[in-house]
């Protein structure tokens, strides 16, 4: 088995994995004791310009936080993603209502690896469509917790600290996604990538052990 | 989310997930545990009502 010591390690070990341990492999590659923020970086930084572009174009959703960027795509498999959350950003969205529960096209297992936020999980009595939820859960996540979360779960982000970040590892999509055309453009999407990577670097060096929060362990 | 809160969502999930917070804010503004649920309350009520339309992301 590969050291779990770089994103390149991370992609060999999902590769290997099947679907059945997916979440499980994600949980164990996630909660590796290296310094994520350095490792995360040093994979952003080596991606090429329009290999960069051409992939966050696929995942980027425009008027809502974080930013997410995309480190890699496995095809029909996963893909790994760098979630950036611009405080002064999130909070125009939450004054505009953007900031709601929501559920995603995919599973994701996560790891918070700078910063913190408050997570949310609603449980949904109604459909999918014609949801009816009731408050769940209410956690802090903070640098370090690693946590899985299935596609049909309607959950809620609030109150990021300054340039918290997290590192996703995405399943492939179980439903269609809400988009629209896609507006903003490749140099916007590389000075987002800049200003990750900025960010990225005033993290904290520090290489702890993932923590699985009581909320998530239901999901392993 | 838009709420009419009369407390910061920020400042009122720190508290909720902080004994020590939530004893500060408490006597800050003259509340009294009930009155810090009922903010909490007030917050969950409003994210789930503010879903114009069910947001896949």
């Amino acid at each position: 088995m590969l050291q779990t010591n770089t994103v390149s390690a991370v992609i060999e070990r999902l590769r290997e994995t099947t679907a059945a341990d997916f979440r499980s492999t994600c949980v164990d590659v996630l909660s590796a004791q290296i310094d994520w923020a350095a490792a995360v970086r040093d994979h952003l930084a080596a991606v090429a310009d329009d290999s960069f572009v051409g992939g966050t174009e696929q995942i980027f959703v425009e008027g809502v936080e974080p930013k997410t960027l995309l480190l890699h795509d496995e095809p029909g498999r996963f893909r790994l993603v760098l979630n950036h959350f611009d405080k002064s950003s999130f909070l125009a969205h939450q004054r505009e209502g953007r900031i709601t529960p929501h559920y995603h096209h995919f599973d994701f297992a996560t790891r918070v690896i700078g910063g913190s936020y408050h997570h949310l999980l609603f449980t949904n009595s109604g459909e999918l469509s014609a949801p009816k939820l009731t408050l769940r859960h209410r956690t802090r996540d903070d640098a370090g917790h690693v946590y899985v979360l299935p596609w049909d779960e309607f959950h809620c982000v609030l109150a990021p600290a300054p340039d918290t970040m997290s590192l996703q590892i995405r399943s492939p999509a179980r439903c269609r996604p809400n988009r629209r055309p896609l507006s903003t453009t490749a140099k916007e999407l590389l000075a987002a990538r800049d200003v990750a990577l900025d960010a990225l670097d005033d993290l904290p060096s520090t290489a702890e052990s993932g923590q699985v929060p009581e909320f998530a362990r239901c999901w392993l | 989310m838009k709420t009419d809160l009369d407390v910061d969502a920020e400042v009122l999930l720190e508290a909720l997930n902080d004994g020590d917070k939530a004893n500060a804010l408490m006597a800050e503004r003259g509340w009294t545990e009930e009155d810090l649920v009922a903010r909490a309350e007030a917050l969950n009520k409003s994210l789930v009502e503010s879903m114009a339309s069910v947001n896949v992301v």
